[in-house]
C-alpha cells in the first residue's frame, strides 16, 4: 500500500547532466543522492543558493528530466502521468503561449489534466473570482504584466484542484504588493488543505511561511529542520558556508 | 485522442495568430504584387509567370512558416521552458507532440488555402486557364510542407541550437528535391555510392515525385502515380513522427 | 514491449513509404535536362542551379526568358559600335543580330521542356526576323528529339515524315539510314524492311540486302515469307562464303 501521509519522497536521487562539446563530453550532478520528504498539508520550502539544485528537484518531481538512480514517489506512487494529476506547477518565471489568451491557456491546461469541458467552465469561473483575473483573461497573453502573468500561473497550477502545489522560485521578478499577494494566495491555500512545496532563495519571504525547510548544497540536501521564526537567516548561512 | 485534437486546435489558433504567420501571409501578398509587375517584363507568358512565381511563393513562405513552427515546438519552447506547463500535466508526450504537429499542418492548410483562393482570383482576372493540374499542384505543395515540417520537428528534438535544424532542414529540402537529377549520376559512380544514394533515398525524403507544382502541365506523371505518390508523404510523415514521438518521450526538459 | 510496439508500427509506415516511393518514381517521367548534365551546364546561368535546386524549375524559366526578352528587346553591349556606346541604341535594334538568341532560348528549354512558348518565339525570331535558319531549325529539333523520347507514335511518325522527305529531295540512298533506324522499332511492319531490303538490292549492296532478307524469312506475311527464301537462295551464289 502507497505510504499516503508523505505527499512527496525522494529516496537516494542523484541526477546527473552530460554536455557533449565536440569530442569532450563533461559531467555535472544536478542532485546527488537526495533523500527529502514532505510530509501531506505542509508548506516545506527547499532553500538554496543559484545552482544548487532546487529547480532540477522541481523538474524530477514533475518527470520533466529523469533520474539516474533513486526513487520518486508522490501520493506513495512513482511519478507518472497518474501523479501529475495530483500536482499543480507554478514555474520560476510566466513561460506561457503569448498568442493565446488567458481563458484559452486554462481551457487548454484542463483539456491537458484530463476535466470534461463542464468541469473546465466551473473551475475557471471559480479561479477568475478567487484570482481577481476576470478583467483581463480574454487578453492575449503576451499584453499581460508581470503580476497578471502570475496570476494566471497560480490559475492554471489550481485548475484541476490539485492536491500539492510545487512553486518554484513563485516570488521571482513580483513587486512588494505582488509578493504579498503571492503569500497571502499561498497560506489560503495551505489552509485549504494543499502541500505547498516550494523552492526560494528569498530567506525573509520563506520563513514567513514555511514550517520545513531543507536547504541544498552543490545537489546534496545539507540540512534539513522545522522553521522557527527569527533563525533561518542564520542556518542557512551557516550550512551554506559550513557544507 | 481528444487530447491530440484539442492540443492541435489551440496550435492552430496561437500559431495562426503569431507574428509568423501574418508576416509569411503579408510576404506572398507582396510576391502576388511583384509577379505582377515581373509579368509586365514579359506580357507574352504573363499568366504562366503570375502563376509559377506565385505558387512558388505559396510554397516557399509556407515552408518558411511551417518550419518555424516546428522548431519553436520542437525546441524553442523547451528552450524558453514553456513545455513545462503542458508537459506537468497528466497528458501523455506522445499525444502532446501529435496534436501540436497536426495543429502546424492545420496552419499550412489554412496558409495554402488562403494564399491559393487569393492567387486563383488574381488568375482568374487574367483569365488564365486553370485546370485540374493546378488544383492538384496545392494539393502538393501542401503534402511537400506536411512531410518537410516531420522532419523539421525531428531535427529539432535532436538539436541544442535554433539555426542548426533549420540549416539542416533546408538542406534535407534542397537534397529532396534533387534525387531525380542524382538519377543522372547513377551510371557515373562507383557501386558503393550508388548503394548510398539509395539508402538516402529511402531516409531523406523524396520531393521530386511531390513536385508536381514544378509541372504543373502534368506531362511528367501520368495520373496512376498521383495516389502512391500521396500515399508515400502520408506513410513517411507517420514514420518520421513515429521516431520524433519516441524521441521526445525520452527528452529532457 | 512498448519499444517493440514503436519500433514495429516505425517500419511498418517506413516500408510503406519506401514502397509507395518506387510505386510512385515509376509513374514518374523526369523529362527535363538534368543539372548535372553538360547539356544543363553549358546552357544554365548560377542562378538556374538555385532555384531549381529549391524545386522551382518553372519559375528559372521565366526568368530565363524573360532575360530571352530583354535581351532581343535592345542592342546588345558587344554588338554596339565602339563610337555609339552609351547613345541611344533604338536605330541599331534593326540591324543588331543578337548572336546569342539561341544560347539564350536553349537555357530556357532546357530548364524547362514544357515551354512550348519559348521554343516557338525564339525559332520565329530566329528563322523569320534574323534569318538564321540553321539555328531555328535547332532549337525546333532540341525540342522535337526530347519529345521524341517520351513519345513512340510521335518518335515514329517523325522519322517516317523525315524518310518520306529525304527520299523526295535526295533519292534512295539518302533514305537508308532513316529506314535502318525504323526497323529497329519492334513493331516496324515487315513492308518497310521489304523495302529497305529492294534498295540495298537496287545498290547492288547484296550483303546488306540478305541481312534484312534474313528477318523476313519467319515473318507472318506468306508473301514476304516467300519473296525473303527465294532472295536469299538467289544470292547465295553471289556473296562470298
Amino acid at each position: 500500500m502507497p505510504d499516503e501521509t508523505k505527499a512527496i519522497e525522494l529516496r537516494n536521487v542523484t541526477k546527473i547532466y552530460r554536455k557533449s562539446h565536440f569530442f569532450k563530453t563533461t559531467a555535472f550532478r544536478g542532485v546527488d543522492n537526495l533523500s527529502l520528504s514532505v510530509e501531506k498539508g505542509v508548506i516545506y520550502c527547499l532553500l538554496g543558493l543559484n545552482g544548487a539544485g532546487k529547480t532540477t528537484t522541481v523538474k524530477l518531481i514533475l518527470n520533466l528530466i529523469f533520474p539516474l538512480t533513486g526513487e520518486i514517489l508522490v501520493m506513495g506512487r512513482p511519478v507518472g502521468a497518474e501523479t501529475k494529476k495530483k500536482i499543480g506547477y507554478v514555474s520560476e518565471s510566466p513561460y506561457f503561449f503569448p498568442y493565446l489568451t488567458g481563458f484559452e491557456l486554462l481551457d487548454l491546461m484542463g483539456i491537458l489534466s484530463g476535466m470534461s469541458k463542464k468541469v473546465r467552465r466551473e473551475r475557471i469561473g471559480e479561479l477568475m473570482g478567487f484570482l481577481s483575473i476576470s478583467n483581463f483573461v480574454n487578453k492575449k497573453i503576451k499584453e499581460y504584466s508581470k503580476g497578471m502573468q502570475q496570476r494566471l500561473l497560480l490559475a492554471q497550477a489550481l485548475l484541476h484542484d490539485p492536491e500539492i502545489l510545487i512553486m518554484d522560485e513563485p516570488y521571482s521578478g513580483l513587486d512588494p504588493v505582488g509578493i504579498s499577494e503571492m503569500r497571502e494566495y499561498i497560506l489560503k491555500l495551505n489552509s485549504a488543505g494543499k502541500t505547498i512545496f516550494m523552492t526560494s532563495h528569498i530567506i525573509a519571504e520563506a520563513e514567513k511561511i514555511a514550517v520545513r525547510c531543507g536547504i541544498l548544497k552543490k545537489g546534496k540536501l545539507v540540512k534539513e529542520f522545522p522553521v522557527v521564526k527569527g533563525s533561518l537567516e542564520s542556518e542557512f548561512l551557516q550550512a551554506v558556508k559550513e557544507g | 485522442m481528444k487530447s491530440v485534437h484539442n492540443v492541435s486546435v489551440y496550435t492552430l489558433k496561437e500559431n495562426a495568430r503569431s507574428r509568423s504567420f501574418s508576416l509569411s501571409v503579408i510576404f506572398v501578398v507582396f510576391v502576388f504584387a511583384s509577379a505582377f509587375l515581373f509579368s509586365r517584363l514579359s506580357e507574352v507568358v504573363e499568366t504562366r509567370v503570375i502563376r509559377d512565381v506565385g505558387m512558388g511563393a505559396i510554397q516557399f513562405f509556407s515552408l518558411l512558416a511551417a518550419l518555424f513552427f516546428a522548431i519553436k515546438v520542437a525546441f524553442t519552447e523547451g528552450a524558453n521552458k514553456t513545455i513545462y506547463l503542458p508537459l506537468s500535466r497528466p497528458v501523455k508526450r506522445w499525444q502532446y507532440l501529435s496534436g501540436r504537429f497536426l495543429g502546424i499542418v492545420a496552419v499550412v492548410f489554412l496558409e495554402i488555402l488562403m494564399m491559393g483562393a487569393l492567387l486563383t482570383g488574381l488568375l482568374l482576372l487574367k483569365n488564365a486557364p486553370l485546370d485540374g493540374f493546378y488544383f492538384l499542384g496545392y494539393l502538393f505543395i501542401f503534402l511537400k510542407i506536411v512531410t518537410i515540417t516531420s522532419v523539421g520537428i525531428l531535427l529539432s528534438l535532436v538539436s541544442t541550437s535554433f539555426v542548426s535544424p533549420f540549416v539542416f532542414t533546408f538542406l534535407i529540402w534542397i537534397t529532396g528535391h534533387l534525387f531525380r537529377e542524382f538519377d543522372y549520376l547513377i551510371g557515373k559512380m562507383p557501386s558503393l555510392a550508388v548503394i548510398f544514394l539509395k539508402v538516402a533515398k529511402w531516409i531523406i525524403p523524396n520531393f521530386t515525385i511531390l513536385n508536381i507544382p514544378d509541372y504543373v502541365e502534368g506531362r511528367f506523371f501520368q495520373a496512376g502515380g498521383y495516389l502512391p505518390a500521396i500515399l508515400y508523404a502520408v506513410f513517411y510523415t507517420a514514420a518520421v513522427l513515429v521516431i520524433s514521438c519516441a524521441i521526445f518521450e525520452k527528452k529532457e526538459f | 514491449m512498448r519499444k517493440i510496439a514503436v519500433v514495429g508500427l516505425f517500419f511498418f509506415f517506413f516500408a510503406f513509404s519506401v514502397f509507395f516511393q518506387k510505386v510512385a518514381e515509376s509513374h514518374f517521367v523526369f523529362r527535363n535536362t538534368n543539372v548535372f548534365s553538360r547539356y544543363f551546364y553549358e546552357a544554365a546561368h548560377y542562378q538556374d542551379f538555385w532555384i531549381t535546386f529549391f524545386g522551382h524549375r518553372r519559375i528559372a524559366a521565366d526568368v530565363a526568358f524573360i532575360q530571352l526578352l530583354q535581351y532581343y528587346g535592345k542592342v546588345p553591349e558587344e554588338e554596339l559600335p565602339e563610337s555609339e556606346m552609351g547613345k541611344h541604341r533604338d536605330h541599331f535594334l534593326s540591324f543588331s543580330k543578337h548572336k546569342r538568341l539561341l544560347n539564350y532560348a536553349l537555357r530556357c528549354v532546357r530548364l524547362d521542356r514544357n515551354f512550348d512558348y519559348a521554343y516557338l518565339f525564339s525559332a520565329a525570331a530566329l528563322a523569320w526576323v534574323q534569318k538564321r535558319k540553321s539555328e531555328a531549325v535547332k532549337i525546333l529539333i532540341e525540342g522535337i528529339e526530347d519529345y521524341k523520347k517520351y513519345n513512340e507514335v510521335f518518335s515514329k511518325a517523325v522519322l517516317y515524315l523525315s524518310a518520306i522527305q529525304v527520299r523526295d529531295e535526295k533519292g534512295d540512298v539518302a533514305v537508308l539510314p532513316y529506314l535502318e533506324e525504323a526497323i529497329k522499332m519492334p513493331d516496324c511492319p515487315d513492308m518497310v524492311k521489304n523495302i529497305l531490303a529492294f534498295i540495298y538490292e537496287k545498290q547492288g549492296d547484296y550483303k546488306n540486302a540478305s541481312r534484312i532478307w534474313l528477318m523476313l524469312v519467319n515473318s507472318r506475311d506468306k508473301r514476304y515469307r516467300k519473296e525473303s527464301r527465294r532472295k536469299l537462295a538467289q544470292y547465295e551464289s553471289r556473296l562470298p562464303r
